[in-house]
């Protein structure tokens, strides 16, 4: 496996994952002010990408011509890919979120999905069943050498703009007044209503601006791979929301890092060498040991009342999380009556379960280092990445927006 | 405000999407077409003889099942009455529906037994012939499948079982012999992850490997857009040539994708799948596709001797374009009232000894089956003259159009 392997790897991953945070970002932002997924998000995306496609073929772009004019095109086809799904996206909430705002949560849900089978019917009959596709362009296949591997520009441009738009994103929240008013409206809407902020026009502009991310979204898949389904909306936007519940969802950055968790997964998993791979297990393992023998062990003791721990108590206790199974066991019998024992037992059993299994997953990976996994697995183990990062962080890498919310 | 169990929530609502995602879809590519048809004659008594159609009406594939159905309701017409040692003979059609499943298919198969029927067309889908095959084979009825194309389908190689539409097998070593013959000493094989791709894939890498070429097994999923983990595992491998069996959309963004990596000098080449000239421009143009080749699972419709007329006869009478395998049954008919004759007699044994010496003029060629499982053709398999897997028709993409390349 040579370098410039891992390298054009990691520039895949990278780029495909920056794609998902595109639309991430668009999930995370409505969740973060309405605590509701929009589920029709994904489908926003594929109209931006639609729109993009046709401005495109409209103008009449292929190869042979001059690069100012196809700046000026591409110009002209984000504003287009910006501004068709901003109204749409105005629009669906308008119609089909506000009147039902308040109550349960399932049902806004339910619109949300039945807002995506609309959009995906209207698309077919718009725009026909079959994918669009634009001419080849110079400036998407243009290549640069980075490090001695070959860079598609393009993929360097949706990295930066993916990054870039994360960042205004955070000011926008952090910083302006609308970003105080959206946050406002997220920890308790009646009050802030009473505070005079208008949350029906904060709710809208969230909107606005999600839909506005998903078109430019749009406009850089449809210029990277040359052409966009009518359903590619389901598979982007279920990875996109993935992602953003992967790194936390409501948190900004934490999208981003849960999209580019997911792109690399899906292309490490399948094309780097097992070997590779298992120094990932092992950070794991590292991390699960820490959480074993320090942090687990002294959360424990710091719920104990002060006249209680003595020395020798907390040498039991450290004891059981140690791993010396024999004193473990014997600490635990000894102390049946205490807090430590049902709870603390199972804990302490689970880690050390988990240690042992990257531990043998580890060694496994070194022993058979040159194998590497079949590329029929690769959503089977995106998945098991996701189940286990969630189930020891249900909210995520980042975690979910807890005190300021955005 | 935010509650813990969001987290939870959320990862199980993730969990559920997930799982819903991966109920893929996946199909089976369709060809062919063909006529035939002799007179009639009316003289002494009349007999009715009962002729089974073992199809799919409900379950996945309805277009499939009606089209099978619609053949040979079209051959019932030209061929069900038909005058054999002074009696005149009138076939009666018993239409049972499998759905495409297996356990319903040994049920309509008994029943098929205990209607009588001196044989069968059908049925429609690979899984379900597999459950049929024994029940008719235990009580000597001969079986005719119009659609079934699965290598698989008849392995226990019963003598009750035929078929008048091509195995895939045949052209996964078409497509091996090809590329062997290109001169290519290593060879990448990928499929979708689907029945029909992968049944050609393994057929291919079968052939390549007895022949010494050295291969990698790729896949991805039908939907796919993005393909950067394995094209860095096929740049790695450094192939002569790739061979692709799925279909078009993902063949030409894999193409794409390719050559953007500095791999346009590898040969592309697939099956009937990607033989369309959608192809071309989801690979992003002229320049990318130009080269592309193609092997095609018996002969093409265009080239088929009977399909014009056929096709004209079935619009006549239902209105629409022929539908997928329709001439295909429309032939399995034909040629077991051939069989019926030349036997000369309706003792079910006999027909089956006719149909394996039969030569038959139908739509789709003149054909007869094959005795004895050969290579890549399996026993009861049709027999085109003019046609074996070192020739079936290839095609090359020159300047957006398949061209022979024979």
């Amino acid at each position: 496996m040579s370098f410039d392997h891992i390298m054009s790897v990691t520039i895949g991953g990278l780029t495909v994952g920056m794609i998902y945070a595109l639309i991430a970002l668009g999930y995370t932002m409505v969740y973060g002010v309405l605590k509701f997924i929009n589920f029709a998000h994904g489908e926003v995306f594929t109209v931006g990408g639609y729109v993009a496609a046709f401005s495109l073929l409209a103008m009449g772009i292929d190869a042979s011509t001059p690069w100012l004019k196809v700046a000026g095109a591409i110009a002209l086809a984000l504003v287009a890919a910006v501004t068709v799904p901003m109204v749409l996206g105005f629009l669906i909430e308008r119609i089909a979120y506000r009147p039902l705002r308040g109550r349960s949560r399932i049902i806004p849900l339910l619109s949300a999905i039945g807002v995506s089978i609309v959009l995906q019917q209207l698309i077919i009959i718009i725009f026909g069943p079959k994918p669009v596709t634009i001419p080849t362009l110079a400036l998407s296949s243009a290549s640069v050498s980075f490090l001695g591997v070959n860079v598609r520009v393009l993929a360097l441009v949706i990295i930066a703009v993916s990054a870039a738009l994360m960042i205004g994103l955070t000011y926008l929240v952090k910083s302006t007044r609308i970003g105080k008013a959206m946050r406002a409206t997220s920890q308790d809407m009646e009050a802030a209503e009473m505070m005079g902020i208008d949350t029906n026009r904060t709710i809208a502009f969230t909107f606005l601006v999600g839909s506005a991310l998903a078109g430019i979204g749009g406009l850089l898949v449809v210029m990277y791979y040359g052409s966009l389904k009518y359903d590619a909306g389901f598979l982007y936007g279920l990875k996109a929301f993935t992602a953003a519940v992967l790194g936390g969802i409501g948190n900004i950055p934490g999208a981003v890092v849960g999209a580019i968790v997911l792109g690399m997964t899906e292309t490490y998993g399948v094309s780097v060498d097992l070997g590779f791979l298992a120094w990932f297990v092992v950070a794991g393992l590292v991390l699960g040991l820490y959480v074993q023998m320090v942090r687990v062990p002294n959360r424990r003791l710091a719920h104990i009342a002060a006249d209680r721990r003595t020395p020798e108590y907390e040498r039991s206790i450290m004891n059981v999380y140690r791993l010396t199974p024999y004193h473990g066991i014997k600490t635990l019998l000894a102390e049946r009556t205490d807090a430590l024992l049902s709870v603390s037992a199972v804990d302490a059993v689970r880690l050390m379960a988990g240690n042992i299994f990257l531990a043998v997953l580890a060694a496994v990976m070194f022993i058979n280092s040159s194998a590497r996994i079949d590329t029929r697995w690769q959503p089977v183990i995106a998945f098991v990445v996701l189940m286990v990062i969630l189930m020891f962080r249900p909210s995520g890498i980042l975690g979910e927006a807890v005190t300021e919310k955005v | 405000m935010v509650q813990k169990r969001t987290g939870r929530v959320l990862a199980l609502a993730l969990a559920a999407l997930l799982a819903l995602s991966m109920f893929g879809l996946s199909g089976c590519a369709a060809d062919d077409g063909g006529d035939g048809g002799e007179g009639n004659g009316a003289t002494g008594e009349v007999e009715t003889i009962k002729i089974g159609v073992q199809t799919a009406l409900t379950g996945p594939l309805p277009d499939y099942g009606l089209a099978a159905k619609n053949g040979v309701e079209l051959a019932l017409e030209d061929f069900g009455t038909f005058e054999m040692n002074g009696t005149t003979y009138e076939v009666e059609l018993v239409v049972l529906d499998d759905k495409a499943e297996p356990t319903e298919a040994a049920v309509v198969a008994q029943t098929m037994v205990d209607e009588g029927v001196v044989g069968v067309i059908g049925s429609l889908t690979t899984g379900a012939t597999l459950s049929a095959i024994p029940i008719y084979y235990e009580n000597r009825i001969p079986q005719i499948s119009g659609s079934v194309t699965g290598p698989k389908a008849n392995e226990t190689g019963a003598d009750t079982f035929f078929r008048t539409c091509w195995n895939d097998a045949i052209q996964g070593e078409a497509l091996g012999v090809w590329a062997m013959e290109l001169g290519a000493k290593k060879v990448v094989l990928m499929d979708d992850n689907g029945a029909y791709a992968v049944g050609l894939a393994d057929v291919a890498e079968d052939t390549l490997k007895a022949g010494g070429v050295e291969t990698l097994r790729q896949n991805c999923q039908s939907g796919d857009k993005d393909f950067s983990a394995q094209v860095a595992n096929i740049k790695e491998f450094g192939p002569d040539a790739i061979i692709f069996t799925g279909y078009h959309p993902e063949a030409g963004l894999m193409r794409k994708q390719m050559v953007e990596a500095g791999l346009g000098d590898v040969i592309f080449m697939g099956g009937d799948g990607i033989r369309s000239e959608e192809l071309v421009a989801q690979t992003g143009g002229n320049a990318n596709a130009e080269g592309i080749y193609a092997t095609f699972g018996g002969f093409p419709e265009e080239q088929q001797p009977g399909y014009a007329a056929f096709a004209a006869k079935y619009k006549e009478k239902y209105g629409e374009e022929v539908g997928p395998y329709a001439q295909n049954n429309y032939d399995a008919f034909g040629a077991l009232i051939a069989a019926i004759k030349a036997a000369g007699s309706t003792d079910t044994e006999e027909i089956i000894a006719a149909l394996q010496t039969l030569s038959y003029e139908g739509v789709t060629g003149t054909f007869g089956f094959a005795t004895e499982s050969d290579g890549a053709v399996a026993k009861g398999d049709i027999v085109v003259e003019g046609l074996t897997p070192s020739n079936v028709p290839r095609y090359v993409l020159k300047d957006g159009a398949w061209v022979s390349a024979q």
